[in-house]
């Protein structure tokens, strides 16, 4: 294994580093808004017990066996043939939301479950609104049960997001496979990304890890 | 509705096919792979300490690089050091280090959910290291291990779709084949994901209920 030159990967870090933001913006991106559709989701698993309920179950089951792949892959052949024409940027954005609001319902479903139910009769008793009981009550309890695990959720849609190169969006992995087809040094530019993709990761637990004790000190 | 000829039809079973190999044979390594890696971080010998930081680092680097960049790197890599493999071989060689890494996660947190003093106890009474692990330890971090293990296992079915980037034909790329030669996306696409669904939910399902026949709470 000879010829490893990592010089011209070097002279494009710049360029390489700029992917970082693309891929935070993504998975953010998905995050957020498949967090509010997971809200809704577990919301209605919550409180209906009928077909509503059964519906919001069957999508969580749907999309957690089928692979976030084939899911981006449909949304990107499919959305024109509706008419929507789409960015390949934000097909992945809107895929991706969709397979992590079916994640982030389970894990929200999860801690839900676990609020008290003295928590319930509170909310009854001081005359909050079934609005109100969620936004002030249940889901800032459920939020903070379950922020390792959203948390963690989070990391691995950073990882996912790398399917993002392969519709031809310029994330990390995206402009790595760019220069490594321009400069023909894909084996060392690859290494770099990994190392990156790592750094990147472990800068994120650490993140995650003060938010959490910033949390706890608050609350 | 769905113009699927009989060549269409094969192809994707074909495909199914790739993507059981892929899973099973990345699973089986990453079994493999997890057991030595366990083997080594919980080994006590003082000479195994750099090879024990070496596991460690290993297995917490690799779960931060996302699957599709380990697959070129290997499959590169391959390449340059002239292995002639197919990217097959490539493919389930990269799903097996990456298993390896989760699944020892998994063995080593199930491993050191036995109480010390089961471990002690058996030392003193002088059981050999094959007995400790098959009477007092094994059976004990298996009700640990196992659940989630199966949920990683059905996890990892799905991210061999990305094989598909080195030019393996499986399931998620028998799609696009059958898409791209001017079949109905809507239906070819629901084919395979219903496909994969197939394969998972019943997997999903056997982990739910090893989840409450024998996990631990």
């Amino acid at each position: 294994m000879t010829g490893l030159d990592f010089r011209p990967v070097f002279a494009r870090l710049p360029f390489l580093l700029g992917g970082v933001g693309v891929t935070v913006l993504i998975a953010g991106l998905a995050f957020v808004f498949g967090l509010l559709l997971a809200v809704g989701l577990a919301v209605v698993r919550f409180e209906n017990q009928g077909g509503w309920r059964r519906l919001s179950r069957s999508y969580s089951t749907a999309l957690t066996n089928t692979p976030q792949l084939s899911q981006i892959f449909a949304v990107f052949y499919c959305l024109p043939l509706m008419g929507l024409m789409v960015s390949p940027f934000l097909s992945v954005v809107i895929g991706m939301t969709l397979n992590a609001a079916a994640y982030l319902a389970d894990i929200l479903g999860a801690g839900m479950a676990r609020v008290p139910p003295v928590y319930h009769e509170v909310a009854l008793t001081l005359g909050l609104n079934r609005r109100q009981t969620y936004l002030r009550v249940i889901l800032p309890y459920a939020g903070r049960t379950m922020f390792p695990a959203l948390a963690n959720h989070f990391q691995i849609m950073i990882l996912g997001s790398a399917m993002a190169s392969i519709f031809g969006v310029e994330d990390l992995t995206g402009r790595a496979y760019d220069i490594g087809s321009t400069t023909f040094r894909i084996l060392e530019v690859m290494l770099v990304t990994g190392g990156l993709y790592a750094v990147l990761s472990f800068a994120l637990t650490g993140v995650f890890a003060l938010c959490r004790r910033t949390m706890e000190r608050i609350v | 509705m769905i113009a699927f000829s009989h060549y269409d039809i094969a192809l994707l079973l074909q495909a199914m096919g790739r993507t059981v190999e892929l899973s099973l044979g990345g699973g089986l390594l990453g079994i493999a792979g997890a057991i030595l890696l366990t083997a080594l971080r919980l080994s006590d010998l003082r000479y195994m300490f750099p090879l024990r930081m070496l596991a460690v680092l290993y297995v917490q680097t690799i779960r931060r690089i996302p699957f599709i960049v380990t697959l070129y790197i290997v499959f590169f890599c391959a390449g340059m050091m002239g292995v002639d493999v197919s990217a097959t071989v490539v493919a389930i060689g990269s799903i097996g280090l990456i298993a390896a890494a989760y699944l020892c996660e998994i063995l080593h947190g199930g491993v050191k959910t036995v109480p010390v003093e089961q471990v002690e106890a058996a030392l003193v009474l002088n059981l050999p290291l094959w007995a400790r692990w098959r009477y007092v330890i094994g059976p004990q971090a298996l009700s640990a291990i196992v659940p989630p293990a199966v949920g990683y296992l059905v996890l990892f079915i799905k991210d061999t779709a990305l094989a598909s980037q080195i030019g393996v034909v499986e399931l998620s790329q028998a799609g696009v084949i059958l898409s791209n030669r001017g079949l109905p996306s809507v239906q070819v696409f629901c084919v395979v994901l219903l496909l994969y669904f197939a394969i998972s939910y019943p997997l999903t399902c056997l982990s739910r209920l090893l989840e409450k026949r024998i996990a631990v709470h």
